[in-house]
C-alpha cells in the first residue's frame, strides 16, 4: 500500500480545518482569538507540514524496501 | 467578563470546535494508517520475505542438483548436440541462485537497519499524534469554554432586557386600570 493516499487525505482534512479558522479570524478578534491562534493553531499548521514531509519521506523509503526486496516467483 | 469579547456568533466559533473535532478525528485515522503499513512492513520482510527467499533457495538449489546430474549423465554419453541445452539449464539455475542469494542480503539489511532508517522518520510523523492528543484536546476544551462563556455573557445581557421588558408591561397595565 502507498503512502499516497493517507498523505493527501491529511493534508486535505488540515487544509479545510484552516479554511474554518480563516472564516472565523475576521469575526473572533479579541485577546482570547490572539491566545488561541498563538497556543494552537500555528503549532497544529506546523506540525501538519512536518507530518506531511515525513510521510512522504516514509513513502519513499517504504516503496524502497518493497521494490528491492520482492521477488517475481514466477520467473523461476 | 474582564474584557471586551469580539465574536460576532457563537455559532461561528462552535462550528470552528466542530471543526476541529472533525479534524482530530481524521488526521488520527491517517496516522494509524501509516504507524500499520509501517508494522506491516516490518513484518512483510521478517515474516514473509526472508523465509520465501530461503524457500526459493532450496527450491532452486534442488533443481540445480538435477540440472547438473542431467549435464553430467550428457557428457558421459557424448550427446554434444544436447549438452549446450543442459549446460544453459544449469548457467541460469546458477543465475537466478546468485540472484536470490543478493536478494537475501538485500532483505536482511533492510531487516537489520529498520530501526535506524524507517522508524525516526516514522517517528516525525507520530509527533502529530502528541500534538493531536495533548494540544488539540486542549484546543477543543479551550473552544468548548469560549463558547460557553459566551452563551453565558448573552444571557446575562438578556435577562435585563426581559426583565425591563416586563416591568414596562407591568406598568402599562397598571397605568391603564386607573
Amino acid at each position: 500500500m502507498s503512502l499516497h493516499q493517507p498523505r493527501t487525505r491529511l493534508a486535505g482534512t488540515a487544509k479545510a480545518f484552516k479554511r474554518e479558522w480563516l472564516d472565523l479570524k475576521d469575526q473572533w478578534r479579541d485577546e482570547k482569538a490572539t491566545e488561541f491562534k498563538n497556543r494552537y493553531i500555528e503549532e497544529l499548521f506546523d506540525s501538519v507540514d512536518h507530518a506531511v514531509a515525513a510521510i512522504d519521506g516514509l513513502d519513499k523509503i517504504i516503496s524502497k524496501i518493497r521494490e528491492d526486496c520482492d521477488v517475481e516467483t514466477t520467473d523461476y | 467578563m474582564a474584557q471586551k469579547a469580539h465574536v460576532t456568533s457563537i455559532e461561528t466559533l462552535d462550528k470552528l470546535r466542530v471543526a476541529l473535532l472533525i479534524f482530530i478525528e481524521k488526521a488520527t485515522l491517517v496516522l494509524d494508517e501509516v504507524s500499520e503499513e509501517v508494522k506491516r512492513t516490518r513484518i512483510w520482510l521478517q515474516v514473509e520475505q526472508g523465509p520465501l527467499i530461503a524457500r526459493m533457495q532450496k527450491q532452486r538449489m534442488k533443481e540445480l542438483d538435477m540440472f547438473q546430474q542431467e549435464l553430467y549423465t550428457a557428457r558421459m554419453s557424448a550427446l554434444n548436440e544436447t549438452k549446450t541445452g543442459y549446460q544453459q539449464r544449469v548457467n541460469k539455475k546458477r543465475k537466478q541462485l546468485r540472484d536470490l542469494e543478493d536478494k537475501m542480503r538485500t532483505v536482511k539489511k533492510y531487516i537489520r537497519n529498520f530501526d535506524s532508517e524507517v522508524e525516526p522518520v516514522a517517528k516525525k510523523v507520530e509527533k502529530l499524534r502528541s500534538v493531536i492528543d495533548v494540544e488539540m484536546k486542549a484546543a477543543v476544551i479551550f473552544l468548548t469554554k469560549s463558547v460557553k462563556i459566551l452563551e453565558a455573557y448573552s444571557e446575562v445581557k438578556s435577562v435585563p432586557k426581559a426583565a425591563v421588558a416586563a416591568t414596562t408591561e407591568l406598568t402599562e397595565d397598571s397605568e391603564a386600570e386607573s
